[in-house]
């Protein structure tokens, strides 16, 4: 067990290292002179050779990379993630204010999807070839296949402007978290049922059931502890990897229905340009996507005893 | 010695793929509180059908005709849930997937004792004592494993344990050396009358074994395509077996020269549905043969042979 959590946590060490280096080269990645951008936001729109020199010593941007990298990692690891070009505010504070909108917007999406595709997996594999299943099955492949945009505008046309139960765009209180997170939610939704109702009917062949069965285990206890542990291995992996897709599909959600979160800001900071904002979005979009990842490797060494006392690969 | 267990004129039929496929034809069988049966035949004869049939276990969409009689009740789908593992259990024949393998073994012990509120030091207790009785090495360390950090000849232990730790009046056990060490089975047998023999308890072993059923059963009955071609005293198996398939199963055996019968090759031809099941491949066979099923016929001392031929 412990080598496993060791191993784990190293190896998210190492994918945090990456990230920090990835992001970091994102400047020198767009077109265009950094320093130009950082001349421009500062001095206007007219700058000249002088003035772009100028902030090209004052940022160090005359140095080598690595030399730059290193400067970068150290403002960094003092939590400075520099300041935006357009106003002037910390990159750290404005990624303060806007991420709990984005977490909330997060969690209230894959609360919404596993309340929905959980149950739905398990009654469509219960009663597997029955209007219950066609239904569910074709409620999950329209989940996948319709990409969540879309949705939006859709759920917009329909409660906002047909109903008029809901507000087209917003921020605060229950009724405008509703459309964001179905809207970011379904793919999720549709993936995690079918998933489920695979893996639940394949296990339900396995040997260890039926010997459960002629030991005397009743139905309700083969189904919630001996199938359902055993079926939810392949599903854990699949809803941590979503739950990092859900984090960027949240940049595209949060701008249609005014979300001000995290998706919001970077899409502003591409706009203008405000790479201190985009790294420090992306930075953080990242870190997150790992410690997710973290949190299911450890969820599913508790799922599966084989991974917890593995000492190899 | 009155019947635990009787089956009568028990039909089984899967329907494959539009296909109605006879996995048992009529099979009558009997049973004596503390007799041991040994159920012999190849893949596809109907004993694990047979067995899934008596627990109540048989796959969705199965026909079940005739009566199975449990302590003089005719059972009925209810009572199955009420009698697995408290008066009838099945030990598993695929030892390496029949222990669940996110679940440790203590977990799926206890799960077996839950007949009231038992305090936990007396769980544990009955469960270490089992674990002793199926002499399972270091018997303290297994509650708290998994099943893959247990060998196959221990998981085997363990599914003894479990399925004996009720006290069932009748333990079925299919092929409960499948995919053991050669040197693994005998003590695993052993283990099996033993334990079955001490609490004068009722078994039915399903086996391709001819030697095993001989040295382990009372009583052996053999299968052939889903019907039985001759039941036979243990003791009299090896040198009076009488039927043409017992006959070439004895001649097959490996100490006997591995005898391959001149008509056992290649796949048997699609099930006869009248005659005698075996009459395609069998070297006695008269034109008799395929236009009537025969019966069982007695030839003493409680050997019973379906071939008109010989008996």
């Amino acid at each position: 067990m412990g080598s496993y959590l060791l191993r784990r946590m190293l190896i998210a060490l190492v994918s945090l290292v990456g990230v920090t280096f990835i992001t970091f080269l994102l400047i020198f990645l767009v077109p265009g002179d950094p320093a130009e951008m950082v001349a421009e936001a500062r001095f206007g729109h007219a700058v000249g050779d002088r003035e772009v020199e100028l902030v090209r010593v004052m940022e160090g941007f005359d140095q080598a990379i690595p030399t730059q990298y290193w400067r970068w990692m150290g403002h960094l690891l003092s939590l400075d993630l520099g300041h935006s070009l357009i106003n002037r505010k910390p990159v750290l504070e404005l990624i303060r204010s806007r991420l709990p909108a984005t977490l909330l917007l997060a969690f209230s999406s894959l609360l919404i999807s596993l309340v929905i595709a959980l149950p739905a997996g398990l009654l469509a594999a219960l009663r597997k070839d029955t209007w219950l299943d066609t239904f569910a099955r074709l409620f999950a492949l329209l989940g996948v296949s319709i990409p969540g945009f879309w949705l939006s505008y859709l759920l917009i046309i329909f409660f906002s402007l047909q109903l008029k139960i809901l507000p087209v765009s917003g921020y605060g209180g229950l009724k405008t978290l509703v459309m964001p997170s179905l809207a970011l939610g379904l793919g999720m939704t549709g993936l995690v049922a079918r998933l489920l109702r695979a893996s639940l009917l394949e296990v339900w062949q396995q040997d260890y059931l039926r010997a459960a069965r002629a030991n005397g285990i009743g139905e309700r206890k083969i189904l919630f502890k001996y199938a359902l542990k055993n079926a939810m291995i392949p599903v854990v992996t699949v809803i941590g990897l979503q739950l990092g897709m859900l984090l960027s599909g949240t940049v595209i959600i949060e701008n249609i229905f005014g979300w001000p979160g995290l998706g919001m800001l970077l899409l502003d900071g591409i706009f203008n340009r405000d790479f201190p904002i985009v790294q420090g979005c992306v930075l953080v979009i990242a870190v997150c996507f790992i410690l997710i990842n973290v949190a299911v490797d450890l969820f599913y060494a508790w799922l599966d005893p084989r991974i917890r006392w593995s000492t190899g690969g | 010695m009155s019947a635990l267990l009787q089956i009568d004129r028990l039909s089984v039929i899967y329907h494959i793929n539009g296909y109605a496929l006879p996995a048992l034809q009529e099979v009558d069988l009997h049973l004596a509180a503390g007799e041991k049966l040994g159920l012999v035949g190849e893949s596809g004869a109907g004993k694990t059908t047979l067995a899934g049939a008596v627990m109540g276990l048989l796959p969705r969409g199965a026909t079940v005709k005739g009566k199975i009689i449990f302590k003089g009740k005719i059972l009925s789908p209810a009572h199955f849930a009420r009698l697995r593992g408290r008066e009838m259990v099945l030990i598993p024949q695929n030892v390496y997937n029949s222990l669940n393998p996110v679940l440790s073994i203590g977990q799926q012990m206890e799960d077996l004792q839950i007949e009231g509120k038992i305090p936990r030091e007396k769980r544990q207790a009955t469960m270490l004592n089992l674990l002793q009785k199926v002499r399972l090495p270091r018997p303290q360390a297994v509650p708290g494993s998994y099943p893959h950090q247990l060998s196959g000849g221990m998981k085997q232990r363990v599914l003894l344990a479990m399925g004996l730790s009720r006290s069932p009046s009748l333990v079925l056990a299919d092929e409960p050396t499948k995919g053991l060490d050669p040197v693994r089975r005998m003590g695993i047998l052993s283990l099996v009358r033993e334990l079955v023999d001490r609490n004068g308890q009722s078994l039915v072993l399903i086996t391709h074994d001819l030697n095993a059923a001989v040295y382990l059963c009372d009583t052996v009955a053999l299968m052939y395509r889903g019907q039985l071609v001759e039941i036979i005293p243990a003791s009299r198996l090896l040198t009076a077996g009488l039927h043409p398939y017992t006959r070439a199963l004895l001649a097959a055996a490996p100490e006997r020269g591995l005898g391959i019968p001149a008509r056992v090759d290649g796949p048997p031809s699609p099930f006869p549905l009248h005659g005698c099941p075996y009459s395609p491949l069998c070297e006695l066979c008269l034109p008799a043969c395929r236009k009537e099923k025969p019966p069982l016929f007695p030839v003493g001392h409680g050997h019973l042979v379906r071939c008109g031929q010989i008996a």
